[in-house]
């Protein structure tokens, strides 16, 4: 059974606020999902896992350089932006 | 001639022997979308670029030069796809006002193409659920009945193509998001293998799992269509490089010698029995057709929905982490520092079932729980994937029902998340163990609800599911059968 106070750590990494509601009842929720999925824990695999990755294919790791105008665009979707930069809030 | 429920090439005659211009087809729908928007089933019309673009089709038309088989044919693309210029909200408040900076591979080939886009269908958030009733921009009705839902997370793609407002629609697929609705609203589905059509440009849910594909009238329809947009792409590591089949050339030839497997698993409780009778009734069909049936067992049926609702979590809460306020989409107001900026935001901008998934990802990913969780998920779905090919050593297709009931009714399922996870139980071990799928019509319930087959291949099979799917179709007649 999930608490409340395992939501809150959750929702730390999540980075999503909750209401006091919302945590109640996805300590709920949460509880009867991974209740349902525990039955893979019965299951016997091997040790080791290796997850099957396709080869995939990636390009030259170079700067591929954007056009002023994308450049631009892509910047002003931003919720705030000041002589095209991106603004944030401080982090310190 | 009528524009009803025109099919691919139905609507390519009409153009080219002049029996209507592109520009009465384009209206054609966009009334019929008029007509019908308490479906709810847009959630951005672009009427008049898809007006502009078909009076250039026209010119073409009248000055005699050839038409692609595809160009001027009015489709529309779910919303979780990027269409350049266009608005693409993923139906949530997160990205409401967000307008895509560029198009999708898979929207960019059917331009190539020619084909017309009519606007972009409502979905569940981001793709989470399976009865388009998670959108931030309300429910979509299903066609047939409007109490009900028309499946998820492609809702509003299944309900226009089925209510006639466009002639095809995109959706995209990771646990049955385009089989599913397919089937509750009477249409053809195909989600094509992992990596057969690129995911550049689709807005992630499940990396690993995601797939966009045709919902159409039929499964010719779909052949055409998944033959523009399959293909290697290098903006996509993941697509495939191998060169897709002529989906188109393959679908005639005859059933003589193929070997469907009917799951046991597949027909346990859970399963509606007017669903179950269809199902047997269009197996004996395609007996008479030529094929052989055999019954097979995949004892890890019941595990595929676990590790999806592992798996899938997982990879949301990594892919929606992005959404932070700060490079694009919504952003609080209310924040008065930087964690406020995230916590707010996503707290403002997502909804509850969102908000669900990313919290059940970081569970099964923290520290602690990520061995017993994610990587046995992991580890469970390899043996998933080998119990498939194993199976498929011994048959060529396997037919299951798509979905364990008809539609089901709105709000019917909201108030468990797990009563609604549970109708995915057909669908996700073909996104789980990489196969290709496709959903049929295949009959009604007593109360004239569609009811869906399922085909399913082998990676790499959809040139043998679809002509499964054609011979079946050309045999039988649900799928000229419309709403009222």
């Amino acid at each position: 059974m999930l608490t409340v106070l395992e939501v809150e750590k959750l929702a730390k990494l999540a980075k999503i606020e909750l209401t006091a509601q919302e945590k109640r009842r996805l300590a709920l929720e949460m509880s009867s999902i991974l209740e349902y999925v525990k039955k893979l824990q019965a299951v016997k695999t091997e040790d080791k896992v290796n997850k099957e990755i396709k080869a995939s294919r990636l390009r030259e790791d170079r700067v591929i350089g954007l056009r002023i105008n994308d450049q631009k665009e892509l910047i002003n979707q931003a919720p705030e932006s000041v002589d095209n930069l991106i603004k944030t809030k401080p982090v310190f | 001639m009528s524009f009803s429920y025109l099919t691919i090439t139905q609507a390519h005659h009409g153009l080219v022997t002049k029996q209507f211009s592109c520009i009465d087809l384009v209206s054609y729908y966009l009334k019929k979308i008029e007509e019908q928007k308490d479906l709810n089933a847009f959630i951005t019309i672009t009427g008049e670029a898809a007006l502009a673009r078909a009076k250039i089709v026209d010119a073409k038309i009248a000055k005699g030069e050839k038409l692609g088989e595809l160009e001027g044919l009015p489709a529309a693309i779910k919303d979780l796809i990027l269409t350049k210029g266009i608005k693409t909200t993923a139906a949530s408040k997160i990205l409401a006002n967000y307008i895509a900076p560029y198009d999708a591979t898979v929207v960019a080939k059917l331009k190539e193409a020619g084909v017309i886009i009519l606007g972009k269908n409502n979905c569940d958030e981001f793709g989470l659920g399976s009865s388009n009733e998670t959108s931030a921009f309300g429910p979509v009705l299903n066609p047939w009945d409007k109490t009900k839902v028309p499946g998820g997370s492609s809702g509003g793609s299944a309900a226009a193509v089925a209510a006639d407002e466009c002639v095809f629609a995109l959706g995209t697929d990771t646990g049955g998001s385009i089989r599913q609705p397919a089937a509750f609203c009477g249409v053809v589905g195909l989600k094509p293998g992992y990596g057969r059509v690129s995911r550049y440009g689709l807005i992630a849910m499940t990396s690993s799992l995601d797939q966009a594909g045709p919902i159409t009238r039929t499964v010719e329809d779909a052949a055409i269509v998944l033959r523009v947009i399959a293909g290697e792409d290098a903006n996509d590591a993941t697509a495939l490089t191998s060169e897709p089949d002529d989906y188109l050339a393959g679908l005639s030839g005859n059933l003589k010698g193929l070997i469907i497997g009917l799951p046991e698993e597949y027909f346990k409780d859970g399963l509606d029995k007017e669903v179950e009778a269809a199902i047997k009734l269009a197996i004996k069909q395609l007996e008479a057709l030529g094929a052989s049936v055999v019954k097979v067992s995949l004892p890890h049926t019941a595990l595929a929905l676990a590790a999806y609702y592992i798996i899938m979590p997982a990879e949301v809460s990594s892919n929606l982490a992005r959404f932070d306020g700060i490079r694009y989409g919504f952003g609080s107001a209310l924040a008065k520092n930087l964690a406020e900026v995230y916590g707010k935001t996503r707290a403002e901008g997502f909804g509850a079932e969102a908000k669900r998934r990313i919290m059940m990802g970081a569970f099964v990913l923290s520290a602690g729980y990520q061995e017993a969780y994610y990587q046995q998920a992991v580890k469970v779905q390899k043996l998933i994937k080998e119990e498939y090919r194993e199976v498929f050593n011994k048959v060529d297709v396997l037919i299951t029902p798509t979905a364990p009931t008809p539609a089901f009714g709105l709000g019917e399922k909201a108030a468990d998340p797990l009563t609604m996870y549970l109708s995915d139980v057909y669908t996700v071990s073909a996104n789980i163990a990489g196969l290709c799928g496709l959903s049929v019509p295949c009959g009604f319930s007593s109360k004239g609800l569609p009811l869906g087959l399922q085909i399913l291949g082998p990676d790499g099979a959809e040139g043998l599911i679809l002509k499964v799917g054609y011979n079946y179709q050309e045999n039988t007649s649900r799928h000229k059968q419309h709403p009222k």
